[in-house]
């Protein structure tokens, strides 16, 4: 325990450099250039420095939405915003699932953020979330041809159950969760810069998403020690991933279990995972 | 890590935790959450943030500032934040699904609606696509619900063929006729716990708004523009009483509004004094 409050300490003034990036010094905002006196609704883009994220929750169909999935989008937006990465649009409804999208009358959108202009997407919908077959085929073709990326967290995996191709991108099923506990975590990942901040194995307390019809061809970075679990007679899946990354066609996919309980995003080491992650997705690290 | 999660009482407590809320910059207020028994945080009040930006209009700073909200809300305690840009939840009437729609098991939920919320933050832009059963029940939160409207900037650019809609918000944009620039900010009301933090002037670069069919009569004004450093030949100023209002509170029926025309910029969201401004807008709307 007290080697992981070490290693804890250590990641923690790793994180805090990486993702509290000092912008206090910056000085009052300054006017965006060729932002001034446009006509309404003509804004040029402005030309964009640093890599575009969605981060997209279509929460619509029912549940509302677990207490996490705002949070987790606040603060996917805060780590590309402090860090200076990437500039996040959130989205819980998935007209922007396009490269043109529409507005809810069908027309075209004015437009904001699309999948033309998105470089990632972080993804946290739940089970069927309402596209259409243009848009799903849009979807697979942002990664797979375009060679973009997706982190998916937590209730992704249980997203569109009904469409086998959504499978091969996330690379798994959801076999539901046998446990919402304390486990411990078994570190896989090597020099994966996504979780060597992580200790050999650790302690967390989370919602543990089973995963089934596991790919191949996914390489895990975290995965749960069932042999310290209580018994539970839903659990099917002894090797239990929690993280894993793989590649779509051109493109990058990486999923967490993590995470259900709100206040695991507030965990540095989980933050650090997720911006460690969407920079291996937007190929900022190998 | 129990003492992490305890919640900040009202009062006085939330003074200090607004003081102390984590900027750009400072510490973040990343907790390890390796513990056995971290209980999931409650919070008594319950804020939407609303910006159904499916029209395309979605400016830059629009995420930055529904998640600058819920950070208010989740550092201090005070309320927790449903951030939605589609406009299913402004309803009173239960969001039911039909079997096999959405969970696998075919069972089916509640999702929340407005009556679980006790404010909306809003940063709307244009026309929203809401039926007449939503918008009647979007008034009724806030007319006889009691509850709570806090509007920012492109929000009286929304809805400007409901003219409900803009008696409830108290005004209408009227241009932006300097574009993104620097004009100073006169605090008229420096009692007021929206804006005592406030100098009694201080210059702010935004997209300024220029604001019509208000009446001071029906808004309590917290600040406006110093119009004798405003470029008031600029083509698009209307405005021949040179009252260029920027932030007001008013009520409508039995609930709460507050409106400013600051935060276009993204990076304005960074500045602690907006923060403030509309933590505590949020605090007065929710009568804290």
């Amino acid at each position: 325990m007290i080697k992981l409050r070490v290693a804890i300490s250590i990641v923690a003034l790793i994180a805090m450099s990486v993702v509290s990036t000092p912008r206090a010094d910056q000085g009052p905002p300054r006017p965006q250039p060729g932002a001034t006196q446009q006509p309404r609704g003509e804004r040029p883009q402005r030309q964009r420095t640093r890599k575009v994220v969605l981060a997209w929750a279509d929460t619509r169909n029912g549940i509302a939405q677990h207490e996490s999935t705002s949070h987790a989008l606040s603060v996917i937006e805060r780590l590309g915003y402090e860090s200076g990465l990437y500039d996040t649009f959130i989205r819980t409804d998935s007209n922007i699932i396009s490269k043109q999208p529409k507005r809810t009358t069908g027309d075209a959108a004015s437009g904001g953020p699309n999948l033309a202009m998105a470089d990632a997407i972080f993804y946290m919908g739940h089970r069927d979330v309402p596209i259409d077959e243009e848009q799903k085929k849009e979807l697979l073709s942002f990664v797979k041809d375009d060679g973009k990326g997706i982190v998916a967290a937590h209730t992704a995996l249980t997203s569109f159950e009904s469409w086998p191709e959504f499978g091969e991108l996330i690379g798994a099923r959801y076999d539901g969760h046998p446990w919402h506990q304390l486990g411990t975590v078994i570190n896989e990942g090597g020099d994966s810069p996504i979780t060597k901040h992580f200790p050999a194995t650790f302690q967390i307390n989370d919602e543990f998403y089973q995963a089934k019809s596991f790919s191949p061809d996914a390489r895990v970075l975290l995965r749960l020690d069932v042999s310290k679990m209580p018994p539970h007679a839903e659990l099917h899946n002894q090797q239990f991933p929690l993280v894993w990354t793989k590649s779509y066609g051109k493109g990058r996919v990486m999923f967490s279990s993590f995470g259900h309980d709100a206040s695991i995003y507030d965990n540095r080491d989980i933050a650090q995972m997720f911006l460690e992650g969407m920079k291996w997705a937007l190929r900022i690290t190998e | 890590m129990g003492a992490a999660h305890h919640r900040i009482g009202f009062g006085a407590g939330i003074a200090a935790a607004i003081l102390s809320l984590t900027v750009v910059g400072a510490t973040p207020a990343w907790r390890a959450v390796a513990s056995a028994k971290a209980a999931p945080r409650t919070f008594s009040k319950h804020v939407l943030a609303w910006a159904d930006v499916r029209n395309g209009y979605q400016h830059d700073s629009i995420t930055h500032a529904l998640s600058t909200i819920e950070r208010l809300g989740w550092e201090s305690g005070l309320y927790d934040t449903i951030i939605r840009t589609d406009s299913q939840p402004i309803t009173k009437s239960p969001i039911l699904f039909k079997q096999g729609t959405g969970i696998a098991t075919g069972e089916q939920f509640l999702a929340r609606n407005l009556d679980y919320f006790d404010a909306i933050f809003f940063f709307g832009v244009r026309e929203i696509d809401l039926d007449p059963q939503q918008r009647a029940d979007l008034l009724r939160f806030v007319h006889d619900d009691g509850k709570g409207f806090v509007a920012t900037h492109s929000a009286a650019t929304a809805f400007f063929s409901w003219p409900e809609y803009g008696q409830m918000v108290g005004s209408r944009f009227d241009e932006h006729p300097w574009g993104i620039s620097e004009a100073t900010v006169i605090v008229e009301d420096r009692q007021s716990p929206i804006t005592r933090h406030l100098p009694a002037s201080f210059p702010v670069v935004d997209e300024h708004y220029q604001l019509k069919d208000f009446d001071r009569k029906n808004v309590h004004v917290l600040a406006r523009l110093d119009a004798s450093k405003l470029d008031l030949k600029a083509p698009l100023v209307h405005r021949t009483d040179r009252d260029f209002v920027a932030a007001y509170t008013k009520t409508y029926g039995e609930g709460r509004v507050f409106y400013s025309t600051l935060g276009h910029p993204r990076e304005l969201w960074d500045e602690k004094w907006l923060q403030t401004m509309y933590f505590e807008a949020l605090k007065w709307v929710m009568k804290q």
